[in-house]
C-alpha cells in the first residue's frame, strides 16, 4: 500500500494564511468585495484586496497608492505596516504566509522536468529589486506628481489581481457586464499570469524568485528579521548541503533570497539548522512540544479564523433600496446634490437636455484620466447637454483644493452619503457614467473608462433619437 | 604566474564561500536587538503618525472599492 503524503506543518500554515487572508466566504457567492473595516489592515502577504474573499488589504497595492498620493499626504502607515512585518517576520512571510507562494508550490508539484537554479536564475533573481525601484516606486510617484494615482505594478504586471480579483469577480454570473470592459490591458495581463503560472510549473516559485517587489522589500530585512532560520555554528560541518539542495537561489541560509520555509534542515546532517525568533527555537530538530501545547496552538489558530469569519460576513447596513429606475430604459430617479462652487444640481431641474452624470473620485486613476473628456464634451455641447461631475462619498483629500489645480467648466458635487450612486446600481467600482435623454430616461449606465468619441458617440445618438 | 595566483585564490574563496551555509560576518547580537528596537519603534510611530494623517483612511477607501485598472479590466 503506498505511503500517505500527510500535509506538511509550513504547508497546513499557508493554507490557514491563505484562508484566514480571504475568509470572506460570502463575497465568492455573491460576486461582490469586502467592504468592511478590516480592509484598513495590511495583510503581510500577497492577496489582492479586489478578490471577492479578501478581508484585508494588499500591502503592495496600498504602498503604490500611498507613494502615489504622496504629495498630498505623507505614506506614514504603509511605511510603518510594512517595516513592522519586516522587522518581525521578514521573508518568512514568503514562505509561511503567502497565498501566492502556496499557489506556486503547488503548481511545482506537476509532474514535468524541471528546471534547477543557476547563475542565470541568480542574475535573474535581482529582476524583482528593478521592479519594485521602477513599478511600484518611480511610476507611482511620477505619476502621483501630476495628479493621476498610477499603481503601476497592479495595473502592468501583478497576477494575484488577474486570478484573485478579476477572474474571481467575473466567474460570477452577476458580474457578466464586466465582461464589455475587457480590453488590451486584460489580454496582457492575462498573458502575464498564464506565462507565470506556466514557468512555476518547471521552476520553483518563479515569480517569487524574479519578479515579485513584496519579496524584494522583505528580502531587505533578511539580517535583522526576528523570525527566520539560523545556522548553529558550532554544530555546522560546512558541507554546504542546504545551499545546494535550496530551490532558491541562495548563497547562504538566511540571506536576502531565502524564504525561510526551513526545508533545508532536513538537508542538515548534523541538525545545525532551525527556525528561531529572537533566542526562541519555534522549530528544530529537537522533539515535538507536548501535544496539549500543539493542541493549544492550533486552538487558538481555528478561533482566530472563526473571529475573522465572523467580523467578515457581519450584515451592513442597507443604505438604499434595490434601485428602481437604474436600467436602460428606465426613467432614472430624480436627485439632487450639493455643488463645490455652492448651490445645488437638480437632476430634475435639467429635463430637456441630455444629462451626462460622471460619478468619479480623485484617488481613482481612470476617472481622473478622462475628466477632461467630459469637460471638452460640456464646452462643444453647451446648449443640448448638462454634464456633472459627482465625487463618491469615499473623500480622501480635500476636492474643492484639488479642483482649483484644472480649469474645468463643468459643475462638481459630493455625494454625501452615496445615495445618488446607488440609485444607479453602482457603489464600489469607478468611473461610472449615466447618461439620461431629454425626458430623463436613462439610455447609457456603465462602469470603465471612456474615451471622447465614445461618449460623444451616446450623446449624439441621444441627440438625434430626439429629433 | 600572477594571473594564476588571482584565479587559484578566486577559487579558493568561492568554494569556501558554497560550502559555508552562513554569513561569516554577522553584527553583534547586542547591535542587532538594539537596530531590531529602534526599527520596531520606528514602525509603531509610522503606523501612529499613520493614522492620525489619514493614511488609514486612504487604504481602507483603496481597498474596499475595486480598482478596475488594478485587476486589468481597463
Amino acid at each position: 500500500m503506498g505511503k500517505v503524503h500527510l500535509p506538511s506543518q509550513r504547508r497546513l500554515i499557508q493554507l490557514y494564511a491563505a484562508l484566514l487572508y480571504n475568509a470572506h466566504a460570502r463575497g465568492f457567492i455573491q460576486g461582490e468585495i469586502y467592504t468592511g473595516p478590516m480592509k484598513a489592515v495590511c495583510v503581510p502577504g500577497l492577496n489582492c484586496y479586489s478578490c471577492p474573499g479578501a478581508v484585508g488589504a494588499c500591502p503592495l497595492g496600498s504602498l503604490q497608492n500611498a507613494l502615489a498620493t504622496s504629495g498630498k499626504r505623507a505614506p506614514h502607515y504603509v511605511l510603518g505596516i510594512l517595516l513592522l512585518f519586516g522587522i518581525i517576520l521578514g521573508r518568512t512571510i514568503c514562505g509561511f504566509l503567502c497565498p501566492i507562494g502556496l499557489l506556486q508550490e503547488l503548481l511545482h508539484k506537476i509532474p514535468v522536468p524541471k528546471i534547477k537554479k543557476s547563475r542565470l536564475t541568480k542574475a535573474l533573481s535581482y529582476l524583482k529589486y528593478i521592479i519594485l525601484i521602477v513599478f511600484v516606486v518611480l511610476i507611482p510617484l511620477w505619476y502621483g506628481l501630476k495628479d493621476y494615482p498610477l499603481p503601476a505594478f497592479c495595473k502592468y504586471i501583478c497576477p494575484a489581481g488577474t486570478l484573485q480579483g478579476a477572474a474571481a469577480l467575473l466567474a460570477h454570473p452577476d458580474n457578466a457586464g464586466l465582461f464589455s470592459m475587457l480590453g488590451a490591458l486584460f489580454a496582457n495581463k492575462v498573458l502575464i499570469l498564464v506565462v507565470i503560472l506556466v514557468l512555476c510549473m518547471f521552476l520553483y516559485r518563479a515569480f517569487c524568485r524574479f519578479l515579485c517587489p513584496l519579496g524584494a522589500i522583505y528580502g531587505l530585512f533578511a539580517r535583522v528579521a526576528i523570525v527566520g532560520v539560523r545556522v548553529d555554528k558550532s554544530a555546522c560541518v560546512h558541507c554546504g548541503k542546504c545551499v545546494r539542495n535550496c530551490q532558491m537561489d541562495v548563497r547562504y541560509v538566511g540571506d536576502h533570497e531565502c524564504i525561510q520555509c526551513g526545508e533545508c534542515m532536513k538537508e542538515c546532517p548534523t541538525k545545525a539548522i532551525s527556525i528561531k525568533a529572537g533566542k526562541i527555537t519555534l522549530h528544530g530538530n529537537e522533539e515535538k512540544p507536548p501535544k496539549k501545547k500543539r493542541a493549544a496552538a492550533w486552538v487558538a489558530a481555528l478561533l482566530a479564523l472563526v473571529i475573522v469569519l465572523a467580523a467578515a460576513h457581519i450584515p451592513a447596513e442597507e443604505k438604499i433600496d434595490v434601485a428602481v429606475g437604474s436600467e436602460v430604459g428606465m426613467r432614472a430617479q430624480d436627485f439632487t446634490v450639493q455643488r463645490y462652487d455652492g448651490g445645488v444640481y437638480a437632476s430634475g431641474g435639467q429635463l430637456g437636455r441630455v444629462q451626462v452624470i460622471n460619478f468619479w473620485a480623485t484617488w481613482c486613476g481612470p476617472c481622473v484620466k478622462e475628466l477632461p473628456y467630459f469637460d471638452a464634451l460640456q464646452k462643444a455641447y453647451p446648449d443640448e447637454v448638462s454634464v456633472v461631475a459627482i465625487h463618491s462619498e469615499l473623500v480622501t483629500e480635500d476636492v474643492e483644493a484639488y479642483l482649483a489645480g484644472y480649469d474645468y467648466q463643468i459643475p462638481f458635487a459630493l455625494d454625501a452619503d452615496g445615495s445618488v450612486i446607488a440609485s444607479f446600481d453602482g457603489s464600489m467600482m469607478l468611473p461610472q457614467t449615466v447618461v439620461l435623454d431629454e425626458n430623463g430616461v436613462i439610455v447609457y449606465n456603465q462602469i470603465g473608462s471612456l474615451t471622447y468619441e465614445a461618449l460623444e458617440e451616446i450623446v449624439l445618438s441621444c441627440l438625434e433619437g430626439e429629433k | 604566474m600572477l594571473v594564476k595566483m588571482l584565479k587559484n585564490c578566486r577559487r579558493t574563496c568561492r568554494d569556501a564561500q558554497q560550502n559555508t551555509p552562513y554569513r561569516e560576518r554577522e553584527m553583534s547580537s547586542r547591535s542587532r536587538n538594539i537596530l531590531r528596537g529602534v526599527m520596531i519603534a520606528l514602525a509603531a510611530v509610522l503606523i501612529g503618525l499613520g493614522i492620525a494623517n489619514g493614511g488609514l483612511w486612504d487604504v481602507l477607501v483603496k481597498a474596499i472599492n475595486i480598482c478596475t485598472e488594478c485587476i486589468g479590466l481597463g
